[in-house]
């Protein structure tokens, strides 16, 4: 028997007060950033030109997706950082708690990362004239993604040892985000290295009101991430300590 | 956790421990002791490699001019297969066997236990490459020789075992093990296999040394992580 597994709570994260915040955040920030991408944020000229290329048609919406595609990929990114904490954490400590934060971020960053892959698809649709090119970093992406559902599957054919799935689950949660710097040397900025001018076409500096319009998005987006991450949490724990109450009432039945 | 280690044994019989490197010696032996016994991992090894070149002929019919396009990326293909079949086996039969819970409570570091069995799957690959690449030489009409080749077919290799030997471990551990461990292993091995690929490209092309080095850079970067990082965290995997 593991420490700690039979007491779910620490102080830290048993009382949750900040999801209200996150809440109130996330209501302000949503509609605000729609606002912004959609409305506010000027047309782009880069974005008309490639689409000019590709069909034909002058027409620089679909950039606006940048304005949501970045933000998820960004709150993956910061859902995969809690999985190492949370992974780290539980094995130093042996609390249940940080596996189920580790448990908790990954599904969220799986979300996250596929919303991020089916954007970068519908913006490459009219960019590439095709949803998938094999493009540098959404390939990056694709393979996190496939990391992180690797995480999933191997939590659910554990077993009946919880211990020990949350055991190799930490290890997976450890050893993927020290793979996740690797990955990028070798599938982005080694390949972009070798074709420099893609570097300077498509990242040009941003104009003031869209890189406004894309700060506004990501802390937004990293908001609503925190947020979904920590329900879940307390939906954890709430099951966790509903399974200890029922065990306790178990015994006090069974007891003459 | 570092008590934990060494199982039962007492302070002063701790104290009298063969040294780190030399329980890496012995477990060594001891892997190849039973590998030239019963060539129980050694033999469908190289034969499934063997059978996998001969399906690529089939598939991408390989005698025309893309030969030297795809071949390294099939040489890896079937370093990389054969790799997680020989790593399935030497930890999918200690576990089979109970033979694994016999290391454990032996009184040895588990980050012996580790270096042994990665080093262990690491010289049977590297006996697998060679025969791999000159068949692959015959069959491909390819210039798999060429000495650059003798830098990053050991660096792969290890990238595959260091990772590849915590995640065997686990994935025998797992409900449908045989899936588990490429859906576990081939995304983290993402760097190495492209790596790899490029460099064992870049040296049949005969590139410059300055054009297949930041390759080289992924391979000697993500071998030394992992490779620590595993030793550390084999402790982790074998508790029980």
């Amino acid at each position: 028997m593991e420490r700690g597994l039979s007491q779910p709570k620490t102080g830290v994260l048993s009382t949750l007060g900040w999801l209200d915040l996150l809440w109130l955040l996330s209501l302000v920030g949503i509609p605000t950033m729609l606002y912004l991408a959609l409305v506010w944020a000027p047309e782009d000229a880069v974005m008309a030109e490639l689409v000019y290329r590709a069909t034909g048609v002058r027409d620089g919406v679909a950039q606006r997706i940048f304005y949501t595609h970045v933000p998820m990929a960004m709150a993956a990114y910061i859902s995969f950082f809690l999985v190492f904490l949370g992974s780290l954490l539980y094995l130093w400590r042996r609390q249940i708690v940080w596996d189920i934060v580790a448990r908790s971020s990954a599904e969220v960053g799986v979300v996250f990362t596929t919303l991020a892959l089916i954007t970068g698809s519908l913006w490459g649709m009219p960019t590439w004239g095709a949803p998938w090119a094999w493009d540098a970093r959404l390939t990056f992406t694709l393979v996190l993604w496939l990391i992180y559902i690797a995480y999933l599957m191997l939590r659910s054919a554990g077993g009946g040892n919880p211990a020990r799935t949350a055991r190799y689950a930490a290890v997976l949660g450890i050893v993927g985000f020290f793979d996740i710097p690797l990955i990028h040397w070798a599938v982005v900025i080694i390949p972009e290295g070798m074709h420099p001018f893609i570097v300077s076409e498509s990242r040009a500096s941003l104009p003031p009101e869209m890189l406004f319009t894309l700060i506004v998005a990501i802390l937004t987006f990293a908001v609503l991430a925190l947020l979904v991450i920590g329900q879940r949490i307390r939906l954890e724990l709430a099951r966790e300590e509903l399974e200890n109450l029922q065990v306790a009432m178990d015994r006090e039945r069974s007891a003459p | 956790m570092a008590g934990a280690r060494t199982g039962t044994v007492s302070a002063e019989a701790e104290r009298s421990l063969p040294s780190f490197a030399f329980q890496v010696w012995i477990l060594l032996g001891k892997e190849a002791a039973i590998e030239l016994r019963s060539k129980e991992l050694l033999l469908p090894v190289v034969v499934f490699a063997i059978v996998a070149l001969v399906s690529f002929h089939f598939a991408f019919d390989l005698r025309g001019d893309v030969s030297p396009l795809v071949a390294p990326g099939i040489l890896w293909i079937a370093i990389f297969f054969s790799g997680m079949l020989a790593l399935g086996r030497s930890l999918g039969r200690e576990t089979e066997r109970g033979s694994w819970e016999g290391m454990l409570v032996a009184p040895l570091d588990r980050g012996a236990l580790y270096l042994s069995k990665a080093l262990a799957t690491f010289l049977l690959l590297t006996v697998l490459e060679a025969v791999l690449l000159p068949v692959g030489a015959l069959f491909f009409r390819l210039p798999f020789l060429v000495p650059g080749l003798f830098l990053v077919l050991p660096l792969g290799t290890l990238g595959v075992t260091s990772v590849g030997t915590l995640f065997a471990l686990m994935a025998a551990n797992t409900r449908a093990r045989e899936a588990m461990l490429p859906i576990l292993l081939l995304p983290l091995l993402v760097p190495v296999m492209v790596a790899s690929v490029k460099a064992t490209g870049g040296f049949i092309d005969g590139l410059s040394w300055g054009e297949v080095q930041p390759w080289i850079g992924v391979l000697v970067a993500f071998d030394l992580i992992f490779l620590t990082l595993s030793t550390l965290l084999f402790d982790t995997v074998t508790e029980e």
